[in-house]
């Protein structure tokens, strides 16, 4: 029993690493690894893969916080949406078998990797006149010019309902849901990269408890699994973030896009298998 | 309109402290279970983690608390809104206790 939590503490660390260095976050890789690799139950691997992307959360957030970074007023808006949308996700996953639930993360690990590929960055929407309706504006400094940056978020309403999809994603598969709501809030919203990630960040804490909970009550958190995912996760995505600068970003997300795709195809394999 | 703007992020020194305590302890519990378990005390390193992932899961939850405190002057929508999230986080609660 202890082999399996030291390899479940190692495929924590090298997916919170690779997560928090291709910046899609650890569950997306680790949820596969725990099924594929040490034949954990899939519930089980969703249950402590929302714990390690809680931590992740709390972590990363503390700091974003301090750095300026996040747009609370965003942030506390969408996630109404993805906290509500992560109780129906962690509900509707105690009905679903595990067989449903392989393949719709096979699905979405190849949806992700066609998103990395594309790799679509805008920058924030310009201030030209005052907000209309549900319209925010904010700014921010940033680090890399030293200068303030200037943004209105637009289409909040149609973002809160894009959340909501986000929320219901993470409960369902113990992802973080950023791979939804990054996007979103950027491309839809008009809200710079770095803004939109870290506002992102610091919403999946409180969208991921609102799903863990459940989750507990159906007893499908594994306490001796929990601590050497929880430790790894916090390691893996600390020396990611020290990574971040040192390696090759473009050829990690190739490997990370090929990963992801045979991912993919060993979690619908196991659907059709049975 | 730059001042206007930078006004926009009130002072997060709450939230920060709520985040980095509250991750702070469960960490060190987790790593504590681990430790435990790796001992053979399977029941104490249940006990630990158990109050490790509660901690975890409060963690968000005190945040919330923090910035409805620090929003709720420059930022009234803001502050209700982390005001409704954790009215969701208790329904998230009530739920689970209800399908146990």
């Amino acid at each position: 029993m202890l082999t399996i939590e030291l390899l479940a503490l190692l495929c924590a660390a090298g997916a919170g690493t690779f997560g928090a260095v291709v910046g899609v976050g650890g569950g997306i890789i680790l949820v596969p690894l725990l099924t594929l690799f040490l034949g954990i139950p899939v519930h089980v691997a969703v249950a402590v893969s929302l714990l390690g992307v809680i931590a992740v959360s709390t972590t990363a957030s503390a700091s974003y916080l301090d750095g300026g970074f996040v747009d609370r007023r965003v942030g506390l808006t969408l996630l109404v949406a993805t906290a509500a949308g992560g109780i129906v996700g962690g509900y509707i996953a105690g009905y679903l078998d595990a067989r449903v639930i392989s393949a719709l993360f096979g699905v979405v690990l190849v949806l992700v990797a066609i998103q990395m590929l594309r790799g679509r960055r805008v920058s924030g929407t310009e201030i030209t006149g005052d907000p209309e309706g549900l319209e925010f504006d904010s700014s921010y400094v940033e680090p890399t010019t030293g200068t303030e940056v200037a943004y209105r978020a637009r289409r909040i309403g149609l973002g809160g309902f894009v959340s909501l999809f986000a929320g219901a994603l993470s409960g369902l598969l113990g992802v973080g849901g950023g791979i939804v709501n990054v996007p979103t809030m950027n491309v839809l919203m008009g809200i710079p990269i770095r803004v939109a990630a870290t506002t992102s960040t610091y919403m999946l804490g409180a969208t991921a408890a609102a799903s863990t909970v459940l989750y507990l009550s159906r007893g499908e958190v594994d306490f001796a699994l929990a601590a050497p995912v929880v430790i790894g996760v916090f390691i893996g995505g600390r020396l990611g973030v020290a990574f971040q600068r040192r390696v090759p970003q473009q050829a990690l997300i190739l490997v990370f896009v090929a990963l992801s795709l045979f991912f993919a195809v060993q979690m619908l394999l196991r659907v059709v298998n049975g | 309109m730059s001042n206007r703007l930078r006004r926009d992020r009130p002072d997060a020194r709450r939230t920060v402290v709520a985040l980095s305590a509250g991750t702070l302890i469960a960490v060190v519990a987790f790593a504590g279970s681990f430790v435990v378990r790796i001992a053979a005390q399977t029941a104490l390193a249940d006990e630990i983690g158990t109050f490790a992932v509660l901690a975890l899961l409060a963690t968000p939850a005190v945040a919330l608390v923090a910035s409805a405190i620090e929003l709720r002057h420059a930022q009234r929508v803001a502050a209700l809104m982390a005001v409704l999230v954790l009215l969701i986080l208790a329904a998230a609660t009530v739920l689970a206790l209800l399908t146990r």
